[in-house]
């Protein structure tokens, strides 16, 4: 996982934000233990276009997990939330989250809203719960 | 050999030099890049590791704790007035500038004096190159090190803050790259202008070196002809040498035939006396009349007579005996001395000879062979007159400057101007092949310029041929 997101890392140096889907692509899988997972994002959601793993959906309700790039447009509350900043990430109920701190990527994970969704935490990712 | 300096050698070590002098030049020019780009680092790193010590020292006296994180915590205001104090020293080149701390493997943020991308207090953080980090920590020594995978970062100095002996946080200080890269750029730029040169020049030389080379089998192919040519040169000369001496044995044969002619001519007359002698001794022998004073005085007459013919043959051999030594001799005893040979042929075809020396002084010449040229060309006028009415030969011998010319004019009408050039070529005669060789002319024309350094010409006066020979008075 960690030459993983090194490679990831350094591809989105190199290629921009694609590889970001890449690794929300590993993550998500890891963690709903399925290869298709509905996403609804509030935002960029012509990025995860062709992602063959994530499936953009139009509303809470259809999608397996919530990406919020701002906490404040969050309206599904019964979903798991994924967001893009460490203050979201404190301020809610988020399962994890992945930022850019001093130009080094982020990834932490809240074992306790994944587990309460009873989703899968793979042993590779007990490095980031928080 | 000769050593030839040509223009390709010198533009062949023209670009060796200029490649060399530029190879240097680059060289130079990469260890002052690198120079500089060291200097750069260092300076960098001098310069932050005494901001870092500065700021150590400050963040020690202000926080009176071992446990920064839980000071920090209660004393919102000191963390403020150093996160201020910390954000002063950020600038264009030192992007970021935090302090974390270790908690159970897991770095955080504790104070962060960063502009923008700002971390909130006690916020995780996951650095990347982690090992480095932990380093700091076990080894207690500041590090530096630079970024090949960070955007916008060049390099990344820990400084250890150490309490009593133990690291309590990591003074952290991101350098921004876009300094770096602006002298890197440069240095770059120029560094394609050299790799742009060493193209051009090694582009040239290669031009160069392909005329060159092109010029040297060009020369080869030269030098190959040229000996071809000398070969063929050499065996022309050699081809005319063996006709040279061809025609010389020629021209011997046939200046034996015509001396045998000439003795026969000259013993004819004595040789009748002879016989007359005889006849009249064996008309007295028979009529019983002979006495001892008639033999005696035909004895001697008969002596007389072969001594005669004696003389004539050593005449000859003298005359046609080539000298081999310059002698003074006058234009006078030569005509005599040739008149001696040919003048009783002359007179019996009843041709009038005058001559008219007027020049009387002695010359230096090699006597025999002006005279056979002098014999030559009478001969030669002689045979023209056989058939004609009017037979006159007159000889001049006159000084004109500096050049003593000798002339005979025969009456013969002149020669042909159309054939004028061609008398003195070996083997050209108007005679029939009986009496004429074709070389007379040519022999005597190569005596005279020669063996006598003069010059042999022919022109048509009114009466007829004018031969002339010009010698300088001063040929010594």
């Amino acid at each position: 996982m960690k030459a993983i997101f090194i490679f990831i890392f350094i591809s989105e140096v190199l290629l921009a934000n694609s590889y970001e889907i890449k690794l929300y692509e590993m993550l998500f899988t890891k963690l709903f233990e399925k290869q298709k997972i509905n996403l609804f994002v509030d935002k960029n959601q012509k990025e995860f276009k062709n992602s063959k793993v994530l499936k953009i959906v139009n509303t809470c309700k259809k999608a397996d997990l919530v990406l919020l790039y701002d906490i404040n447009n969050l309206k599904c509350k019964n979903k798991p939330i994924f967001v893009t900043s460490y203050i979201d990430f404190i301020s809610s109920n988020a399962i994890g989250a992945f930022y850019w701190r001093k130009g080094r990527p982020q990834l932490i994970l809240n074992k306790t809203m994944i587990l309460s969704y009873h989703l899968h935490l793979d042993k590779s990712l007990l490095k980031y719960v928080k | 050999m000769k050593f030839k300096i040509k223009p390709v050698y010198v533009f062949n070590i023209i670009a060796i030099i200029m490649i060399v002098v530029f190879v240097w030049f680059y060289n130079l020019f990469q260890n002052i890049q690198k120079s500089i780009v060291d200097t750069n680092y260092k300076d960098n790193i001098l310069y932050v590791k005494e901001i870092s010590n500065n700021l150590s020292n400050r963040i020690k006296s202000k926080i009176k704790s071992y446990d920064f994180a839980s000071f920090l915590k209660v004393h919102k205001n000191i963390r403020k007035e150093l996160e201020n104090e910390m954000s002063l020293f950020v600038t264009n080149r030192y992007k970021y500038i935090y302090i974390v701390d270790k908690q159970d493997k897991q770095f955080r943020f504790l104070l962060d004096g960063s502009i923008d991308d700002k971390a909130m207090f006690l916020e995780n953080y996951e650095p990347i190159e982690i090992e480095k980090w932990n380093s700091v920590y076990k080894n207690k020594k500041d590090l530096y090190f630079t970024h090949k995978q960070i955007k916008n970062l060049w390099i990344t100095y820990l400084k250890p803050i150490i309490k009593n002996g133990k690291v309590v946080a990591i003074l952290v200080i991101d350098f921004s790259i876009q300094p770096h890269v602006k002298i890197e750029t440069a240095l770059n730029k120029l560094d394609h202008v050299f790799r742009l040169f060493m193209h051009f020049f090694i582009f040239v030389f290669i031009i160069i070196v392909w005329f060159s080379l092109i010029d040297v089998k060009r020369e080869n192919k030269l030098f190959k002809l040229n000996k071809t040519l000398e070969k063929r040169v050499k065996e022309e000369i050699e081809k005319n040498r063996q006709k040279d001496e061809q025609i010389l044995y020629q021209s011997k044969l046939a200046q034996m035939g015509e001396m045998i002619s000439m003795i026969a001519h000259q013993w004819r007359q004595p040789l009748s006396a002879i016989s007359a002698t005889i006849i009249s001794i064996k008309f007295r022998i028979e009529s019983k009349s002979v006495n001892r004073e008639f033999l005696n005085e035909k004895m001697e007459i008969l002596s007389n007579y072969i001594q005669h013919l004696s003389q004539t043959i050593d005449d000859f051999r003298n005359f046609f005996k080539p000298t081999k030594e310059k002698e003074y001799v006058s234009y006078e005893e030569i005509i005599q001395s040739v008149l001696l040979i040919i003048g009783f042929s002359i007179k019996n075809k009843n041709i009038t000879l005058k001559t008219d020396i007027q020049y009387k002084k002695k010359i230096f010449v090699f006597k025999n062979q002006l005279k056979q040229v002098i014999l030559n060309l009478i001969k030669n006028a002689e045979d023209v007159l056989e058939e004609k009415e009017n037979k006159e030969i007159n000889i001049r011998v006159y000084q004109n400057k500096d050049d003593i010319i000798f002339e005979i004019e025969d009456s013969g009408g002149g020669i042909d101007e159309k054939i004028k050039d061609r008398i003195f070529d070996p083997y050209f005669s108007t005679k029939d092949s009986k009496n004429g060789t074709g070389l007379g002319l040519y022999m005597s024309k190569i005596i005279v310029e020669k063996h006598l350094n003069g010059s042999l010409n022919v022109f048509n006066s009114k009466k007829g041929a004018v031969f002339q020979i010009i010698l300088k008075e001063k040929n010594e």
